[in-house]
């Protein structure tokens, strides 16, 4: 069974700072299914983190706002909930790992406390409807205690660490730890956000495996926000690719990689990347920069480095042009039908 | 035959730490020819950004040699240095704290050619300014703003113009692409090799990745902990990987193709191990899996095993 | 090509300029700087609006103690001397003072923390502790000790103010120079070839300099309060030189009946130290290109 477990409809995200308004998400459309693994791929400042953020309502207060759309989650509506609510779906449901280990624990509290204190937590509220049945009983001191070991097990750490400080833990160990503080409560949903881009390439791999280890082992789904194709292309089933807030391209890892209809953005991404596999000289470059989101502009967002751009690029927003489960906004495809 | 502009002979960085002395570069010998490009690639914490300052004298070598156009550049004075600095320089590889948050694009650019090179004369330096500006690709409506007001590709622009603003014939960068997006990496990776054939640089290109070193190399020397392991033509290190390291971290690098069905990656276990006091013998021993009880024994020489193919491996004797 | 239309793109401002172009815009330090400069016109021209010795310090046994009028447009005090002739002339004391004292104390703090950071080890160490001595004793019980040991006297009670604030100055300094000089441009300028001497003035000073005024000002304002403060104790500033402290600690017999006495130093001397430390957030805003205005 293929059930839809997270569906993003016309989710729109600004940001007001200064009187300024910052687009940083426009109408974006994504769908998850159970037991699988989103990518979201795009450059700094697509819009990747801030849709995460926006899933789990922690948009920073007073200054990123949800102007419109739904997260449903399950059916429910997330951006409905009550902030009480939230707050413990958080970390139990839906878990998320950031990008810097380093920062993202508490050097002063070790590691096997760290992660019993999730635990602790999501053990004395009260429940509501969203969790699964498995998080629903009480948990003792002793069970909490060999769950952690567990866990640590999983992920690759001797329990005999549960001890140590995380100063006494190289970068690839703390992203480690990182990741059983967002499974120990068997999310069922985990959004990674650059897990690995602050990692050497030989720890990544090692990161990468036990995620996927770990996503079969526990039923959980994934979203894997990267701006690295490859990643992307070994650990995900569908892929969002995000330019300047916008969904340019979604579809299966297949849909993507293989046939000859693609967004050019796309296309430029792939060819930018330096391939190891093959001789070629140069890089195919994408020129330009990215527009700036503060301004509003009309038309297709990346008409500006298109290489493909014709009259009505720069003018008119593009359709989705749709076949199957691959959808594309670009002017190139949409005149066809 | 070409001629090598650069040479270190047993260069040495020891650094001194409460455990013991760190070997942050350890007996390493390098070649590199006039106009052409070594890769050096690494994990963190191997000593390649190390021995891409002490190549540049930026920090003092605990001994060897440094040969830059046959001349010993480690008994260099101040004054000597001062002169050997404007054919040698650096890109750094963070353009968010490589340049001075208080100081606009036009100052950035100037303070080399001011500095080395003593032009003070204002038409010579915004003639000069003005020209790099173009070189590198950057608008000259920029010449007033602050680096801050920038994204990192353009800023990495500034940074690459300050270094060229002299005039150098050896560059060290030391990961220059690696804090940028992968469209803009591109575009630099490019300027870097037009840069290149247009002057005829010569580069030390030090870098985590693999793939972006391919394209910009002729040789490729990988790093561990201090000391390098292998090192061949670029080509021939891809087609051709001889140690175990070199092997892992090829097979480490995520591959951006469909697969119908997702290859099983080949992990190396374990983390990088301490470079303080580091034991005798292979450095890598405790992660490879083709480790014997001779590898722990004593170090293992590095030699050719083909034509310019270098390997410190007993698998390879 | 670089034709002479994009020559005049660049326009040369040094950072000085640019900074009082941000600072224009920041209200509350221009309002500070607006009372400050407005108690530097009083100070400055206090001879002619009211003389030193004719109306400051002549005692009228008949006018004393008059409240605000035409004549004496902030009344007058016990001994019957017009109290606004005693606050410009006070004015003209506690600013120099402060400025003397804190001009003083921020060349020795900003040369010794400087040296610490720039060379670092054993001269860093001795340094460091030596200004932990001083630390470690309370500022008062130094200040007083000092004061005794030099005996009384305007300069003594300075060079004791001096010793007493030096020390933080030269920790602030220190630590942000450290945590300037640990920036990647500044190993650039290294390779650049810049000389040691040019590294300090134009990348770690002014870049350092921010949190450095910022300390300046507040204790600029600190400082002239805690003249006052010592004159208030008798000690320092002796009668019947005109002084806020001093002013205060007169006001003291009078202060149930004529509260006039005490209130208007203690306007002035807030009003001093607030739009002292609006200045200074001001300036470490404007010097900061990254902050927008």
């Amino acid at each position: 069974m293929n059930d839809v477990l997270l569906d993003i409809q016309d989710l729109e995200v600004t940001y007001e700072v200064n009187n300024e308004v910052i687009r940083a998400v426009n109408r974006i459309n994504i769908q998850l299914h159970k037991k699988e693994t989103l990518g979201i791929v795009g450059e700094a400042g697509a819009g990747k983190t801030t849709t995460a953020l926006s899933i789990l309502g922690l948009l920073p207060k007073k200054i990123g706002f949800v102007k419109n759309g739904k997260i449903l989650f399950k059916g429910q509506n997330l951006l409905d909930l009550e902030h009480e609510l939230i707050r413990q779906i958080r970390g139990e449901v839906i878990s998320m790992i950031f990008q810097d280990p380093m920062t993202s624990l508490n050097p002063v509290i070790p590691i096997g406390k760290q992660i019993a204190e999730v635990l602790e937590f999501h053990n004395s509220v009260y429940q509501n409807s969203l969790m699964s049945e498995k998080n629903k009983q009480k948990k003792t001191k002793a069970e909490i205690e060999r769950l952690v070991e567990d866990i640590l097990q999983m992920v690759g750490i001797s329990p005999s660490r549960k001890h140590d400080y995380p100063h006494q833990l190289s970068g690839g160990m703390k992203q480690r730890v990182v990741i059983a503080i967002a499974l120990i409560c068997n999310p069922e949903l985990l959004i990674a956000d650059e897990p690995t881009s602050a990692l050497d390439v030989t720890i990544q791999a090692q990161i990468l495996s036990i995620m996927e280890d770990l996503k079969d082992k526990l039923d959980t789904s994934m979203i894997m926000i990267t701006h690295d194709l490859g990643i992307v292309a070994e650990t995900c089933d569908t892929v969002g690719i995000m330019y300047a807030g916008q969904i340019v391209e979604f579809g299966t890892i297949k849909d993507i990689f293989t046939g000859d209809r693609h967004h050019p953005y796309t296309v430029g991404l792939i060819n930018s990347l330096p391939d190891i596999d093959s001789n070629q000289d140069r890089l195919k470059a994408i020129p330009g920069l990215m527009l700036s989101p503060t301004q509003i502009t009309e038309g297709c967002k990346f008409h500006n480095r298109c290489p493909k751009c014709f009259d009505k690029c720069s003018t008119i927003e593009p359709n989705e042009y749709v076949k199957g489960s691959h959808r594309i906004k670009c002017h190139l495809f949409s005149c066809t039908d | 035959m070409s001629i090598p502009l650069i040479e270190t002979h047993n260069l040495k960085k020891y650094f001194k730490t409460k455990a013991g002395y760190l070997h942050a570069v350890d007996d390493i010998n390098i070649q590199i020819n006039k106009g052409e490009t070594l890769g050096i690639v690494g994990e963190s914490g191997c000593g390649k950004s190390t021995l891409g300052r002490t190549v540049l004298r930026l920090s003092a070598p605990t001994s060897g040699q440094i040969l830059f156009d046959g001349k010993d550049i480690t008994k260099y004075n101040h004054k000597q240095m001062k002169i050997a600095k404007s054919d040698m320089q650096i890109i750094f590889q963070d353009p968010f704290s490589s340049l001075d948050p208080r100081m606009i694009v036009f100052d950035l650019i100037a303070e080399p050619i001011k500095e080395i090179l003593g032009i003070k004369n204002k038409k010579e330096l915004e003639t000069k300014v003005f020209k790099l500006m173009e070189t590198v690709g950057l608008s000259d409506k920029l010449v007033n703003v602050y680096p801050h007001e920038l994204d990192g590709g353009r800023r990495q622009r500034i940074g690459i113009a300050r270094t060229l603003s002299i005039d150098p014939q050896f560059i060290v960068c030391d990961e220059p692409v690696s804090a940028l997006d992968v469209s803009i990496q591109a575009q630099i990776l490019n300027l870097l090799m037009d840069l290149q054939q247009e002057r005829n640089l010569t580069y030390m290109f030090i870098t985590h990745d693999l793939s972006v070193v391919k394209h910009i190399s002729n040789k490729i020397s990988v790093m561990y902990l201090g000391q390098i392991v292998e090192t061949a033509m670029s080509e021939e290190l891809f087609s051709n990987p001889l140690h175990p390291y070199t092997q892992a971290l090829l097979a480490a690098i995520p591959r951006a193709k469909y697969y119908e069905k997702k290859k099983v990656r080949e992990i190396i276990r374990g983390e990088v191990t301490s470079p303080i006091e580091p034991k005798p013998g292979c450095r890598f021993a405790p992660r490879c899996k083709y480790v014997k009880a001779e590898c722990t024994l004593a170090d293992i020489d590095y030699i050719e095993i083909s034509k310019d193919h270098y390997v410190a491996c007993v698998l390879h004797k | 090509m670089s034709d002479l239309n994009s020559l005049s793109l660049y326009k040369k401002e040094s950072l000085w300029i640019k900074a009082w172009k941000r600072m224009k815009k920041n209200k509350p330090a221009i309002v500070g700087l607006v009372i400050i400069l407005i108690f530097v016109f009083f100070a400055l021209f206090a001879n002619v609006i009211a003389d030193y010795n004719e109306v400051a310090l002549k005692q009228d046994y008949t006018q004393k103690l008059l409240p605000p009028n035409s004549n004496n447009i902030l009344g007058t005090d016990a001994l019957g001397r017009d109290i606004f002739a005693r606050i410009i002339h006070g004015a003209r004391l506690s600013l120099t003072l402060g400025f003397v004292i804190v001009g003083i104390a921020l060349f020795f703090g900003v040369s010794l923390g400087g040296i610490s950071a720039f060379y670092g080890g054993m001269i860093d160490l001795v340094i460091m502790r030596l200004l932990d001595v001083f630390m470690a004793i309370p500022p008062m019980l130094l200040m007083l000790s000092l004061v005794a040991a030099l005996g009384p006297g305007l300069d003594k009670l300075m060079i004791a103010l001096i010793v007493v604030i030096v020390p933080g100055y030269t920790r602030i300094s220190r630590a942000s120079m450290l945590a300037v000089s640990g920036n990647e441009y500044i190993e650039a300028a290294k390779a650049c070839g810049c000389s040691n001497l040019k590294i300090i003035f134009k990348h770690l000073f002014p870049n350092a300099l921010g949190p450095i005024l910022v300390v300046a000002t507040l204790s600029l304002a600190s400082t002239i309060v805690m003249i006052s403060g010592f004159s208030f104790l008798g000690i320092g500033i002796s009668a019947p030189t005109p002084e806020w402290g001093a002013m205060l600690s007169e006001a003291r017999a009078n202060m149930r009946y004529n509260p006039y006495l005490m209130i208007i130093p203690g306007t002035a001397l807030l009003l001093v130290s607030v739009s002292f430390n609006l200045i200074g957030d001001g300036i470490r805003d404007a010097l900061d290109p990254r902050v927008k205005g």
